[in-house]
Formats: C-alpha cells, sequence, structure tokens
C-alpha cells in the first residue's frame, strides 16, 4: 500500500476541526509559502506538474501563471467544489473530513497570483461540507489565518462560501462564475478566458477542491517527492470513487496511473457476486466507456487518453454483465438532458433528441437506422457547443453505440430488451435496477 | 488592421472586429440567427461556425476577433454539415407552420433552411409545444417558433435598459419571456417582432394583415417625434400596415418605439374623404384656392398686406415652412410670422403618456420644431403667436392663416371663435379636420406625413428625407403646392417643380443649410451646420 496523502486525516477523529488539523502540521505549509515569493510558488507547482483534477488534467501552476500580474481589477480564486458528475464523490469527503486542507491550499494559490478574494463554490445539495467549511473558515479567521494581515505577512485574503443551486453545468468554470455572479448558471463564450476577464470582470481562477488541496503538500515536501508518486507528468496520487458492481465500492487513493483492472478486481475485491465484468466508465459519467477488454490500462491521464477515453473526475463505474448497455445511454442522456442549460443549439435540442431515441429503442420501438442517427447526432453536437456540456453527453453515447452496437441492434430487432425489467414510457421514467431474471 | 483570408480572398478587418462582422461588411455572407449588429454578441445559436485553420473545432465566425494571417473557410465540408446540423436541430421542434406563420418571407431560418437545410426530417418524436400568450399589448409569444437565439432578452436588457425578459426552465424545456406573465412595461416592445429573427414574437397589430412579399417598402421618417427616426413603411394596397424601424447610425440605431411604431393609425383611418370646405360648404379644391387668392390679392392691393396673420405648426415640412415663409415676406409682406412650439401636450396622433425615455423618446412630439426655428427664426416664439392672436383679437388683422394646427385646441377655443367673426378671412390647412377647421373661412386639406416628398430637420439638426409613401388620389397636396397655387393665383410665379427646387432655394436662403440638396440626402441625412 503506498502512501496516502490527501486521505491521511480521514481516520483521525474530528478531522475537521483546526486543532487536529494544526497539531498534525497543518498550516504549516501556508506560513512557508507566505515567505516565498508568489512566484517562486507558481515555478514551484509548475515544477510538479500538479494536474488539475476536476477533469480535463489542465497544468494548475500554469492556470495560475496565466493570470495578468498588472490588471489593476481584483483578482479572485474560485474553488470548484461543485461536484456534479455522476459517479463522482471525491471532493465532499475532502471537504467534509479535511476542510482546513482545502483552506489552506487555496490560501496558498491565491497568494501565489495575488488574489484577495476566494469563493467556494459548494453544491447546493451539499449540506454538511458546507457547515464543516463554514466552520472552518470561522475557526480559520479566529487565528488569523484567513482576513487581514495573514500571520502577520502583510497579505490579506477573505473567504466565502457560496452555495450553489442544483445545476450540474455550474460545475463547468464559466458557468461557475455567472452563477457566483448571481446569475442564471450558463456558460460563458471563451475567449475571454476567466484567467483575463472572469468574476466580476476580474482575472479569475477555478480549481477543484481536489488540486488544492494537493498545494500544502508540494509546498512542504517539494515539487519531486510530488512527481516520484505517479508517472511522468501524472503526478501525485489520485482519489478514485469506484461505485457499481464490485464487492467493495467507495473511495480509494492510490498513485496516479494504477492499472484499472487492479482497482476493480485488486483494490475493490472483484465482482459482487462473482459476475463477469462487461463496461466499465472510467472517470465520471462523461468519459467513454471501456469494455471488460479494455481494462488493462493504467488509470492516469495520458494513458486513458491514450486508450481513448478519458480520467475526467476519477470516476469509476463498474458494470457487470447483467447490465443492459441502452438503458446505461438512456440514463446517463437523461442526466444529460436535464442538465443542458438550454444555452446552446445543438445540446439544447440533440441532447434531449438523444435520449428520446434512447427510450424508444429501450423500451422496444427502436428502428434499424437509430444508432447510426444516434451516432450522427454524436459528431454534430460535439465541438459545436458553448461548453464541454454536449461533448460529454455526446462522447459516452457514442461509446456506448460504438463498443455494444450488437445490443442496440438486439434491441431493435427482438422490439424489446433482451435483459428486460424497462416497462415505463416516455416520459415517466423510474429507473429500475436492471438484473438478469 | 489585420489582414486574413477568408474563402481565398484576403480582406482586411477593422481592429478588433470579429470574422463575422468583417466578412459581412466585404459581401461574404455567414449565416447567423443570434447576432445582431446592434445587440451584445450571444454565440448561442451556433449558426456562424466556420473553420479556422490551426484550430481544431469549429469557431463562431460571430465571436471571433479576426486576426493577422487567420485562414478562414465559410464553405468547407465541415462546415456545411455542421450549418447542416444546427438547422436540423433547430427544426426538429419547430412547427414548420410557415404558411401561417406572419414571418414567413422574411424569417431567417427560412431562408437558411432552404438554402442549407435538408428536405426531410429524421426526427420521430413528438414536438414539443406551448400555448401562445399574448405578451402585452403589443406582442404575442409562439414558444413553438422560438430559436432561442436571446436577441429579446439582449435587447431589453441592454438596450431598452428594461430586463424584462428571461430565460426559465432549462435545456430542451428551456422558454423565453417575461418574469411576470402578459406583462411587459417597455415602451419598445414592439422592437421585440422586428429584433425576432422568427416568428417567436409577432407584433398584435400586424399579425395576419399581410404577406411580406406582398407589400412594398418605403424608407421614410417617423413624425411621431422630434428624434426622426428612419423607418419603413409597409404598404400593402395603398394602406400604411406598419412601421419598422430603418438603420441609421446617426439616429436611432435600428430601433424605434412603441408610440413610433403604431404613430400609422391615423394615415390609415383619418378622414379619406376630406374635402375643401369654403363657408362650411364642399367646394373644389381649385375654387378654395381661388377664394384664397382673391381675397389675399384684393389685400395685397389695398395695401393691407402686412394685416395678414400665419401661425405654423412644427408638423410642416421644410419645404412648407419655406413656402410659408416666403409667402409671408415677399407676396404679403407681413412680419406677423408665428410658429407653434413643438406640442407636448397634444400629439399629431393622439394623446401621449408622459416623455417615456430620456435614451429616445422625445418630449417634443412634432417633427420639426428644429425646422421652424431654422426657417422661421427663433423669436420668442410663444410672444409671437400671442401678438398674432392678439392683433386678430383687436381688430387689427384682415386675416389670419393656419397651417397644420388646430388653435382650438392649443389655445382657449373660445377666445379663437371670438376672433373669427372679426377676420375677413380664417384659413385653416390642416392633414385632418379639426374645431377650428370647422370655424374656418376656408380648409383645405393638407397631405399627411407619408403621403410629403419633402425633409424634416430633427432635434439635433439632421436633415432627413421624408418620401411619399401612401398615394391618396385625391385632389389634396403638401401644404407648399397649395401655397404655390395661391401665389400663383395672386399672380407671382415662383416655378418650383419639385420639393427639391425648394430645398434649392433653401439652401441659399436659410443659414446653416447651404451643403442641403436632395441628392446629397442619401439614407443617413445630413446635419445643418450651426454657427
Amino acid at each position: 500500500m503506498t502512501e496516502r496523502v490527501l486521505t491521511a486525516r480521514f481516520q483521525t477523529p474530528d478531522s475537521h476541526r483546526l486543532s487536529t488539523y494544526q497539531a498534525d502540521g497543518g498550516y504549516q505549509a501556508a506560513k512557508k509559502a507566505l515567505s516565498m515569493k508568489p512566484g517562486e510558488i507558481i515555478d514551484l507547482v509548475k515544477a510538479s506538474g500538479l494536474r488539475g483534477r476536476g477533469g480535463a488534467g489542465f497544468p494548475a501552476g500554469l492556470k495560475w501563471s496565466f493570470v495578468p500580474k498588472d490588471s489593476d481589477k481584483p483578482k479572485y480564486l474560485c474553488i470548484n467544489a461543485d461536484e456534479g458528475e455522476p459517479g463522482t464523490f471525491k471532493d465532499r469527503y475532502l471537504m467534509e473530513l479535511d476542510p482546513h486542507a482545502v483552506i489552506e491550499g487555496a490560501m496558498i494559490a491565491a497568494y501565489a497570483f495575488c488574489a484577495n478574494h476566494a469563493y467556494i463554490y459548494v453544491r447546493g445539495e451539499f449540506k454538511l461540507p458546507m457547515m464543516r467549511l463554514e466552520a472552518a473558515l470561522e475557526e480559520a479567521r479566529e487565528a488569523n489565518l484567513i482576513g487581514r494581515n495573514i500571520l502577520g505577512s502583510g497579505y490579506d485574503l477573505e473567504m466565502w462560501v457560496h452555495p450553489g443551486a442544483g445545476a450540474y453545468v455550474c460545475g463547468e468554470e464559466t458557468a461557475l462564475i455567472e452563477s457566483n455572479e448571481g446569475h442564471r448558471g450558463m456558460p460563458r463564450l471563451k475567449p475571454p478566458f476567466p484567467a483575463v476577464v472572469g468574476l466580476f470582470g476580474g482575472p479569475t481562477v477555478v480549481n477543484n477542491v481536489e488540486t488544492l488541496a494537493y498545494v500544502p503538500h508540494i509546498v512542504n515536501r517539494g515539487a519531486e517527492w510530488f512527481g516520484s508518486l505517479g508517472p511522468e507528468k501524472n503526478g501525485g496520487t489520485k482519489l478514485y470513487g469506484v461505485s457499481g458492481h464490485v464487492k467493495k465500492p467507495g473511495l480509494y487513493e492510490l498513485p496516479m496511473g494504477t492499472p484499472l483492472n487492479e482497482i476493480v478486481f485488486g483494490v475493490c475485491g472483484g465482482m459482487r457476486n462473482d459476475r463477469k465484468l462487461k463496461a466499465v466508465i472510467p472517470g465520471g459519467s462523461s468519459t467513454p466507456v471501456l469494455t471488460a477488454d479494455e481494462i488493462k490500462v493504467n488509470m492516469d491521464f495520458d494513458s486513458l487518453a491514450k486508450a481513448g477515453s478519458m480520467l475526467g473526475s476519477g470516476a469509476v463505474i463498474v458494470m457487470d454483465e447483467g447490465t443492459c448497455m441502452v438503458r446505461v445511454a438512456m440514463r446517463l442522456a437523461k442526466f444529460y438532458d436535464h442538465e443542458s442549460c438550454g444555452q446552446c443549439t445543438p445540446c439544447r435540442e440533440g441532447v434531449p433528441w438523444i435520449r428520446k431515441i434512447l427510450v424508444r429503442i429501450e423500451t422496444g420501438r427502436g428502428c434499424r437506422q437509430d444508432p447510426k442517427l444516434l451516432l450522427e447526432l454524436c459528431d454534430n453536437i460535439q465541438g459545436n457547443t458553448v461548453c464541454p456540456l454536449g461533448d460529454a453527453c455526446a462522447m459516452p453515447i457514442r461509446a456506448l453505440v460504438t463498443k455494444f452496437r450488437d445490443e442496440f441492434d438486439a434491441h431493435i430487432e427482438k422490439k424489446q430488451c433482451p435483459i428486460g425489467g424497462f416497462q415505463n414510457p416516455w416520459p415517466s421514467i423510474k429507473i429500475q435496477a436492471c438484473k438478469v431474471s | 488592421m489585420p489582414k486574413f483570408t477568408i474563402n481565398g480572398v484576403e480582406i482586411e478587418a477593422k481592429e478588433g472586429q470579429t470574422v463575422l462582422k468583417a466578412a459581412l461588411e466585404h459581401g461574404i455572407y455567414i449565416p447567423h440567427l443570434c447576432y445582431h449588429p446592434y445587440l451584445k454578441v450571444a454565440g448561442n445559436c451556433r449558426m456562424c461556425l466556420v473553420e479556422i485553420e490551426k484550430m481544431p473545432k469549429l469557431q463562431i465566425a460571430c465571436a471571433t476577433e479576426a486576426r493577422e494571417g487567420m485562414v478562414v473557410l465559410t464553405m468547407s465540408e465541415k462546415v456545411i454539415k455542421a450549418r447542416k446540423a444546427v438547422l436540423e436541430f433547430l427544426l426538429i421542434n419547430h412547427p414548420l407552420d410557415c404558411p401561417v406563420c406572419d414571418q414567413c418571407g422574411e424569417c431567417k431560418l427560412q431562408d437558411y433552411c432552404f438554402q442549407y437545410g435538408q428536405e426531410t426530417s429524421r426526427f420521430q418524436e413528438e414536438k414539443r409545444s406551448y400555448p401562445k400568450i399574448a405578451v402585452g399589448d403589443n406582442i404575442v409569444r409562439d414558444m413553438n417558433r422560438c430559436i432561442h437565439c436571446t436577441r429579446c432578452i439582449r435587447f431589453l436588457r441592454d438596450v431598452a435598459g428594461q430586463e424584462e425578459f428571461t430565460l426559465y426552465e432549462r435545456g430542451g424545456k428551456t422558454q423565453v419571456g417575461p418574469y411576470r406573465e402578459n406583462s411587459l412595461q417597455t415602451p419598445f416592445s414592439l422592437n421585440l417582432a422586428d429584433v425576432c429573427p422568427v416568428g417567436a414574437l409577432t407584433s398584435r397589430h400586424f399579425r395576419f394583415q399581410a404577406r411580406s412579399w406582398l407589400m412594398q417598402k418605403v424608407r421614410t421618417l417617423c413624425a411621431a417625434c422630434s428624434r426622426g427616426c428612419n423607418v419603413y413603411a409597409w404598404i400593402s394596397k395603398g394602406k400604411v400596415l406598419r412601421l419598422t424601424p430603418a438603420v441609421n447610425e446617426s439616429v436611432n440605431m435600428s430601433w424605434m418605439c412603441d408610440f413610433g411604431h403604431r404613430s400609422i393609425q391615423p394615415s390609415n383611418d383619418g378622414q379619406p374623404g376630406l374635402i375643401p370646405l369654403s363657408g362650411g360648404r364642399q367646394v373644389e379644391l381649385t375654387e378654395s384656392l381661388g377664394e384664397v387668392a382673391s381675397k389675399l390679392s384684393h389685400y395685397i392691393h389695398a395695401g393691407d398686406g402686412s394685416r395678414v396673420g400665419v401661425i405654423a405648426s412644427t408638423c410642416l415640412t421644410n419645404e412648407d415652412l419655406y413656402m410659408l415663409r416666403k409667402l409671408a415676406r415677399e407676396v404679403l409682406g407681413t412680419s406677423l410670422i408665428a410658429w407653434i412650439p413643438g406640442t407636448q401636450d397634444e400629439a399629431p396622433f393622439g394623446p401621449l403618456d408622459e416623455p417615456l425615455d430620456t435614451w429616445f423618446v422625445r418630449k417634443d412630439k412634432t417633427p420639426n420644431a428644429r425646422g421652424a426655428q431654422n426657417i422661421l427664426g427663433s423669436t420668442e416664439h410663444a410672444e409671437s403667436v400671442e401678438s398674432v392672436l392678439q392683433a386678430a383679437e383687436q381688430g387689427e388683422l384682415k386675416a389670419l392663416l393656419v397651417f397644420g394646427e388646430d388653435l382650438a385646441a392649443r389655445y382657449d377655443a373660445g377666445r379663437i371663435k371670438q376672433i373669427v367673426p372679426k377676420l375677413d378671412l380664417f384659413l385653416v390647412v390642416d392633414a385632418r379636420m379639426t374645431r377650428s377647421g370647422q370655424w374656418a373661412h376656408v380648409f383645405i386639406p393638407d397631405a399627411v406625413w407619408l403621403e410629403k416628398d419633402a425633409t424634416f430637420t430633427n432635434e439635433v439638426g439632421r436633415v432627413q428625407r421624408l418620401r411619399p409613401v401612401v398615394d391618396r388620389e385625391l385632389p389634396i397636396r403638401a401644404a407648399f403646392g397649395t401655397i404655390q397655387e395661391i401665389v400663383k393665383l395672386v399672380g407671382v410665379n415662383w416655378y418650383f417643380a419639385s420639393p427639391a427646387e425648394v430645398m434649392e432655394e433653401i439652401a441659399v436662403k436659410v443659414p446653416g443649410y447651404q451643403e442641403i440638396s436632395y441628392p446629397l440626402l442619401d439614407e443617413t441625412g445630413l446635419l445643418v451646420e450651426m454657427k
């Protein structure tokens, strides 16, 4: 078992309290960082190769360096805690069990590009994480770890918790900014990128919770240590949230690049009821599915990209042989249909269309040309939308249709789901467990 | 000035200009729906996707800044496929009710589908549908036709300054509409029908009146206030059915207010049979003109020319006003010529609300106060009218000639009624029958503004062309023609064959107008040079 970094304190009682955190060396990194020059921190994080844990894997240090230094507008840090990707449940535990690590990381990041304001945009449903963050901020304020003249360094930082209102799309950075400003959560056109024009018009960096939680460790232990934890350009450990038909689903911190089959069959104890593995979604619902034959892939950004999928948020969804892949596609399409913001044409019109076709196929009313139509619709959506939500729907649907084409065809030929169990017609959709009877 | 290539043609864009703007300026058309030249960019329709070399994805031309050396393709295979896809997406939930849609014929979606779309639909599912609702007094919203371009939202928020429309619901269920049902406070609501590229927002007044391709449109001016917005008047069977704003960046961009939009009513149901009256008796135009001329020539010969008072309205055109001035100064030799400053409480076309917005609608609801000031002089006009009326009251006046104004409405009606018997001639020339018109010894109808070929000078001194839109085929002529005819009968020949020739003389005689002539006015008009 390798070292646990982010989850090291998860089992400690009262891990969310400042005293516990400080007893474990908390805020030492902040003290060290405040004695450094902001540019040095950016260089350090750049050297470590820390990549954004929210899904895209963009180097964090590079993102910070895009913020113009001579801007006369206030700069902002937004902490993206709008963890909405189906299958993902990592940030909530970081916020619940180690909120000070998030705050300390955010503080170092804000200091690195000279921001004096930070917003933690928390998904609206996360009541406990929000309460824990609020309490932690209160403690930090009292200890002068947040606020004016932090620890006598002359650096000011104010940090607020901003609850979301339940929109998946607000996890997209510009939609998050819009929502944080109090507007309808709809992504903005890029360019200008948030680093130039972001929150309230000021230069803004949006970072994921897990990314920021790693920053204190990098400051404490150096870039090389971080790089040594994983394969090249994919340093550090990663939180994998495993769900689905495995014996031991849960949140696991493993080194980057742990092979997927080891996660499924080793760490998680194999398939539930010892059924056969059918497919794995490796990084949250918007990443293309991998078949049972493809799971020898290493779970890091580059290896998964090579395998035609994405690491995304590291949410591994495991499906056994009893899973109807059409129903999986339908369930995903339902989610994206519900979450599309409705701003741009391909996503607003295309995603509900995909969903309707999938409902038709699943309920035995599909036509022979439907799979081809689905693929064409995916092509027509992907790349033509304002934000990546359209892509997030098109990519997994395309992968499901191509990799499990025979199942789609079987539905259409037999005019029913071969696995059965789904009868409810559109629009009253109630998904039931899909199991072989 | 970045130079870039588009479809193999090198063009030069202005600094910071988008690809779409630069392309349109150079005559290269890129289809677009949500882009509007006078609204903020939204980039949501995805219709203007173009291929740009070295960029992995297609880019929207409306939001991509043109940069030096860019290579843009607007007709590549990839672009055409994306365009087709966007149109297909837009149409799947569209009712395709073009035959009964008011926008038909001027609908961008229709045009693009005809040009780039596919003939058949692959959509087998049920279309979403919503009931039509009336939004405010002027607009009907048909959500089924909406393409969610948000032009209406952006217009209300960024231009009209009253954020009354919004998106509600989400995803495929997104609707565009007012925050509160059936309410729109903005005095610019009819612009929504103009900015909507499809038939989702239509004018309640114009609905089902005529097909756009069966109407003629004439570019003219709105006469409902002193701003002088450029408009298109749409005519069918001799009737003006609607006014829509025409672009003039110096005056109204491409907007106009509801009051202006609706100012056409009088010309439609105004008195079509307005007939000259003499002593309350219907007469031929020549007879009424003859009567006025004989009386005027009688005064002139008796040396009483200066005992004629003239009152003009600021609804008259520059040409009318100038002819009036010429009549008064050169023929009659009277100095008693006055103009009534722009009405603020009494509009040419009915009662008015408060001044709507400093941004656009003007308090002065007459179109040509500035012209009257320039041509007749900015004397203490109010007093001047008063002095004309006082002179009449004291019996000093032989005749009072009133052009385009209802004295009974503007002043104490009883007072006017008492003045009339003291006069030998009370002439009223007006486009509508008024109370003072009924009291007049002679009433001669004037053409309405939609029938005139003339100019107005707007509040900032921009001289703009008014073009004849309708022809009522009645013995009615514009005031300047009436005056010329009277003068001719008096025995003076002026030989103005057209209003353009009147303007040539105005250019010589009226300070500030020296640069102005009809051929130069073009579509944007010219500013009067003020010293």
